[in-house]
């Protein structure tokens, strides 16, 4: 009989963060387990279940019993089994009682190069309550759990590991409960509602009726989505009704999927704060009521914060007023502390705590906070001259920059790190530059976030983070497989984001060199060329999602460019000139050219400079002069910064290539004759590889 | 060898009367460092000469003066260039040292140390008395109008043959044309 299977494991209260997680993986287990013992048919659907006080799996078209199951076992070759008689064997009879078969099962066949004997046996398939007991088991021993509880069941002996003590067990085939039993607890059909609001005890009809008996008489909505998605209502609907916004999604998305894991039946009440305390930066109100209360705050239509924010709530009552009043009642002391703190701080300029940053230890074989900041300092002030910015500027942001961790309001919320810099700044009238600078040096926090904006800004972010990967690389700190504690990856790519996407006229090399420097003699080991590999990788990475195939980009690439602002326009004429119908025949040329010259260099041949008067045959003359030609035009596109046109003016060269390699024999007995056409080659490729190496776009 | 003798208070940083006397006093004056690297690129040995009487006085120590030329020797670092030496003269004005310029010892040392004759070496100085010791053992004067520069050359009285430029980077500029 085919019908749907309900699972559920009543609980305790579940972590909210692991619940989500915890919830498929119970689902994904009955339902493998299910599979395994071929008790499900059709797709491998389920829905699974997930509040704080309940797991639950329901998976349609279960069978009551798996079909039986014809299996062929190979047992010994016929050679061993059989008697020079042609009578069973000893070994057989012995192997034959211990599967508990009879010679009227086996049969002989081939297989391979010999003769096998095999045990033909039904196997009976196994009835639901002995697969899924099984199935329960061995996913309650794999669930995922973050930190395992042990409590004693009611005989006061038996001591149960779980995630949460577990009361209740249902297991329904359609109407029938299978018998199972785990954690100390029997199948049964009785679900428990809301724990303040609902029925306690719902006996449950079918394991279809489960969602809508639960809804109607338990006060739970059993499925997370279905929980999150009434949140999500709800929250617009109350925001909608106080003409407020909830703010960017992506900033309370995960606070809307923490209270989900919270509540089973939600509800959303309006709480105010003191408006007051609107004087306190935003930022500190908006964290402390996220991350703290759990609320909920509100926007008018400018992106301020109001004094109202939302409050989930599981409890859904007529006169919400002391849930209200009493969520009221806790928020004020955490602003109260947050306003504290603000005053506090201000009252010490950020340049009186610079010196302070010494107590701070940044990593014990590179110093202190202060060290760190004199060295981001030096280097902001270089790339400040080279980038054009205001140098003074630079060093003063890059003095100031780190000035905030000695600040009480960062020492409670180090997620406002530069924030509260560029507030304090404000305050201490430090230049608008100065205090964009402290605030988005930290800038990208994430691998596609927002870069800084202005050149001051953007020297001190680059100092800041090349100060870091030299510091990390120098001690030999660069990440490893998955391993990154110091987020250099993230860094690097920072990097390389703000020179490309900022068209920055610096040297890479340079960069780095300076990084370097800034260090003082004999605290780091050269990494320069480490460092250097770093980066590109990520600049390979970076490109290629960016769009541009694994030849393009290592065509750029392969000539190490230290402009990185340049890359993008040479990939583009890269793209540009293998759209052209001679790229693929002059990229091969172009291998093959390659490949030449390295044989030729590694057999000891030297070659400068092809000369005119030396040129014997038509064709080689050909090329040589239509590579003057195209060389003389491409380099004056080359110096205008005009690469596209740079690699479209060698096209014309496809023909006398191609005519060369048809008719001239490089490799030739004469010296003379074998250097000029190896340096005629050597010509071809520096001239045409300036901007790429072309013979990486060959298939 | 190509070498270049360069004072270094109102010359590569910002001078004060009140001395030098911490690494955060230590300012560069902008172009300074980049003319260092100019000419380190170009192949100069940099070597500085300068007097500190701040540690005869007592203003400040050992100690701190090194972690001033570490600061100065990253600075240039940083910009891409090197400080081959530092030779300071750390005796008050009214000792009978041999080493405080306008006395030549400073630039002996060097020439001894260097193993090569300071004839023609450019030594680069905002004051008088840089431009003197220079004069005393054959090397090429040149003053910078940066620091005290300025007030040195209204002053007059300089020795013979002395170049005048505005600041380090005009001096980098014209040995590298």
């Amino acid at each position: 009989m085919s019908a749907s299977l309900l699972v559920e494991l009543f609980t305790e209260e579940l972590p909210p963060n692991a619940l989500q997680r915890l919830g498929e993986a119970f689902g994904d287990g009955i339902l493998n387990g299910l599979v395994k013992a071929r008790l499900k048919t059709g797709d491998p659907r389920k829905q699974v279940f997930a509040t704080p006080r309940r797991l639950a799996v329901l998976i349609p078209d279960v069978l009551s019993k798996a079909g039986d199951r014809a299996d062929s076992k190979r047992m010994m070759p016929s050679k061993v089994a059989f008697g020079a008689d042609g009578k069973p064997s000893a070994a057989l009879a012995k192997r034959l009682e211990k599967e508990g078969a009879s010679t009227d099962l086996i049969e002989r066949r081939m297989e391979g190069d010999a003769e096998y004997v095999f045990l033909n046996q039904t196997i009976p398939g196994a009835t639901l309550a002995a697969g899924l007991q099984a199935a329960l088991e061995d996913t309650i021993a794999k669930l995922p759990i973050p930190k395992v509880m042990c409590y004693q069941l009611a005989d006061g002996a038996t001591t149960v590991h779980f995630v949460r003590p577990v009361h209740g067990l249902i297991a329904l085939h359609g109407e029938t409960i299978i018998n199972v039993s785990v954690l100390g607890l029997r199948a049964d059909r009785i679900a428990h509602g809301h724990r303040f609001q609902g029925v306690k005890d719902i006996a449950v009809a079918a394991a279809d009726a489960y969602e809508e008996a639960l809804a109607a008489h338990g006060r739970v909505i059993a499925s997370f989505d279905a929980r999150r998605a009434e949140v999500v209502r709800q929250l617009g609907d109350q925001a909608a009704a106080l003409k407020s916004s909830l703010g960017p999604e992506v900033d309370w998305a995960p606070l809307r999927d923490e209270v989900t894991a919270l509540v089973e039946y939600p509800t959303i009440y309006v709480g105010e704060f003191g408006a007051e305390f609107l004087a306190v930066p935003q930022e500190c109100l908006i964290l402390t009521m996220r991350r703290n209360q759990k609320y909920f705050p509100l926007f008018n239509a400018a992106g301020g914060l109001t004094n109202k924010f939302l409050i989930v709530s599981n409890m859904r009552l007529a006169d919400p007023k002391n849930i209200v009043e009493g969520n009221q009642r806790v928020i004020r002391p955490r602003l109260a502390d947050a306003r504290f703190f603000f005053e506090t701080d201000k009252k010490t300029r950020l340049e009186e705590r610079v010196p302070g940053l010494a107590n701070i230890v940044y990593h014990n074989k590179l110093g202190n906070q202060l060290e760190r900041t004199e060295r981001v300092q030096l280097l902001a002030g270089s790339i400040a001259r080279s980038i054009g910015a205001d140098t003074a500027l630079a060093e003063r942001a890059a003095w100031l920059a780190k000035a905030d961790l000695n600040t009480n309001m960062v020492g409670e919320f180090p997620e406002l790190q530069g924030i509260m810099g560029r507030y304090y700044a404000i305050h201490d009238g430090e230049p608008g530059e100065v205090a964009d600078a402290i605030e988005q040096h930290y800038l990208p926090r994430h691998a596609g976030g927002a870069l800084p904006a202005g050149h001051v800004v953007i020297a001190v972010a680059l100092a800041d983070k090349l100060e870091t990967l030299a510091g990390m690389f120098g001690i030999g700190q660069q990440p490893s497989g998955d391993k990154d504690p110091f987020a250099l990856r993230r860094h690097a790519l920072g990097v390389v984001r703000m020179l490309v996407e900022n068209s920055l006229a610096v040297s890479l090399h340079d960069l780095v060199s300076a990084a370097f420097a800034a260090f003082p003699r004999g605290m780091l080991s050269d990494a320069h060329a480490d460092l250097q590999l770093f980066i590109y990788e990520r600049l390979r990475g970076y490109l290629r999602d960016a769009g541009y195939t694994a030849n393009e980009v290592e065509s750029v690439l392969c000539m190490a460019p230290t402009r990185l602002d340049h890359v993008p326009g040479q990939l583009a004429a890269v793209r540009a000139f293998a759209g052209l119908p001679e790229a693929a025949s002059l990229a091969t040329a172009n291998k093959r050219v390659a490949n030449i010259l390295r044989q030729a260099e590694a057999k000891g041949e030297s070659f400068v400079n092809a000369e005119a008067d030396r040129l014997k045959e038509p064709a080689e003359r050909a090329l040589f002069d239509a590579l003057r030609t195209a060389s003389r035009q491409a380099t004056v596109l080359f110096k205008q910064g005009d690469f596209t046109g740079y690699l479209k003016a060698f096209a014309v060269l496809k023909t006398p290539v191609d005519a060369f390699f048809d008719s001239v024999m490089v490799m030739v007995d004469v010296p003379e004759l074998r250097h000029n056409r190896l340096a005629l080659l050597a010509d071809l490729r520096k001239e045409m590889n300036r901007v790429a190496d072309i013979s990486k776009l060959a298939a | 060898m190509k070498l270049i003798i360069l004072d270094r208070d109102g010359v590569i940083n910002l001078d004060s009367a009140q001395f030098i006397k911490s690494p955060e006093e230590w300012k560069a004056i902008p172009g300074s460092l980049e003319a260092i690297a100019r000419l380190t690129q170009e192949g100069y040995r940099v070597v500085i000469a300068t007097n500190q009487s701040g540690i005869g006085r007592g203003l400040f120590d050992m100690a701190t003066l090194n972690a001033i030329h570490d600061k100065m020797h990253r600075a240039v670092g940083v910009a891409g260039g090197r400080i081959d030496a530092v030779f300071y003269c750390p005796h008050a004005a009214d000792s009978t040292c041999a080493c405080r310029k306008p006395k030549p010892g400073m630039l002996e040392e060097i020439a001894r140390r260097f193993n090569l004759s300071l004839a023609g070496v450019p030594t680069v100085g905002d004051s008088l008395r840089d431009l003197q010791a220079a004069a005393a053992v054959g090397a090429a004067p040149v003053l910078v109008k940066t620091g005290k520069g300025a007030k040195t050359f209204e002053a007059g009285g300089l020795p013979e043959e002395t170049q005048v430029f505005d600041d380090l980077a005009a001096v980098a500029g014209s040995l590298i044309q």
